[in-house]
């Protein structure tokens, strides 16, 4: 039997920011964003007899919203000239992407973007959700190696690009 | 809350950005953010119309279903049921038969072009066989001759 109206409504409202930062933050995008966030609580209605606890449901969305997200990017990625127009249209309607130059928040997102896929992944789970390596591996199904990799490589680019672009992070040398 | 961890040491301490200071800074700018406003209505409107639509095509089947099943119907309700189901099936019946139609005719047409090719070959094969005999033969006589041998004709 599927989940009630107002257990559905109850649960959105605790999980929708987690879904559609996720979903933001790996597609890149406020549209796709949503409308992938759409998607997986549909799924969720739809699934819900078989998901028994909040923990459970958690896991559950963590991981259909990293998919689906990933899925959107990857179809995204197959138009590059749509996306672009869509990801520059999206920059200059957004007044969250239209924070000053010098917030530090916002130019590691933009940085986050340019990273590749898997990298992204890993790091969005890591510092937005708080998992931990095996959590995290446990989610995407891969090794933990995989994904302590992931992470060292997201870190390591992130630093260099953030070494070239935020001057302001680079430790003067002594 | 987990901490951040180490998962890689920089290269060059002093012209890289600091790590920890690079992880607090990632944790802090992924903050989670909020979902665009009337998000969860317009996923439960998405839910209610997604409900809404299963049920009238399940509605729609099972009434058909049971009415054709039935005999004591009224021959209107017969007819309505008749005329609203099978438009979208028949469609797909004719376009599968037309597919399954075109198919033969091609696997037809194909046979019958290999069956054209291998009779010309093998007529080629035949002239030819027949003007190397002939050749043979000719050559032959042409020797018997020189040799003195006549033969009749």
């Amino acid at each position: 039997m599927p989940i009630g109206n107002d257990e559905f409504r109850r649960l959105i409202e605790t999980h929708q920011r987690m879904v559609f930062s996720l979903a933001l933050r790996i597609a890149g995008e406020r549209p796709t964003a949503e409308e992938v966030s759409q998607d997986v609580f549909l799924e969720l209605h739809r699934s819900g007899e078989r998901l028994v606890s909040e923990d459970h449901i958690r896991f559950w969305l963590r991981r259909v919203t990293v998919h689906r997200a990933t899925d959107a990017l990857r179809r995204r990625a197959l138009r590059p000239e749509a996306a672009a127009e869509e990801w520059i249209d999206d920059r200059h309607s957004d007044p969250g992407w239209q924070r000053a130059a010098s917030d530090v928040g916002a130019r590691l997102e933009d940085l986050l973007r340019a990273l590749p896929e898997p990298l992204r992944v890993a790091i969005v789970l890591r510092y937005q959700e708080e998992m931990l390596p095996d959590e995290i591996a446990l989610l995407l199904g891969q090794p933990v190696a995989t994904v302590k990799s992931h992470l060292q490589r997201g870190l390591k680019l992130l630093r260099r690009k953030a070494a070239i672009t935020m001057k302001e992070y680079v430790r003067e040398p002594a | 809350m987990n901490q951040p961890e180490e998962f890689n040491q920089p290269e060059e301490p002093l012209a890289e950005l600091e790590q920890k200071e690079l992880e607090r800074e990632l944790m802090q700018a992924l903050r989670p953010v909020a979902a665009p406003e009337g998000f969860a209505q317009r996923t439960l409107a998405r839910v209610l119309e997604s409900n809404s639509e299963s049920k009238s095509e399940s509605n729609s089947e099972s009434n058909s279903e049971s009415k054709s099943e039935s005999k004591s119907e009224s021959a209107p309700a017969r007819f309505r049921v008749i005329a609203m189901r099978p438009r979208p099936r028949l469609w797909a019946s004719a376009a599968i038969a037309a597919a399954l139609l075109a198919g033969v005719f091609i696997v037809e047409q194909t046979h019958l072009r290999r069956q054209r090719e291998e009779a010309e070959l093998a007529q080629q094969q035949f002239e030819a066989a027949l003007r190397i005999t002939g050749e043979t033969l000719e050559q032959t006589r042409r020797q018997l001759q020189q040799a003195g041998v006549q033969l009749g004709n």
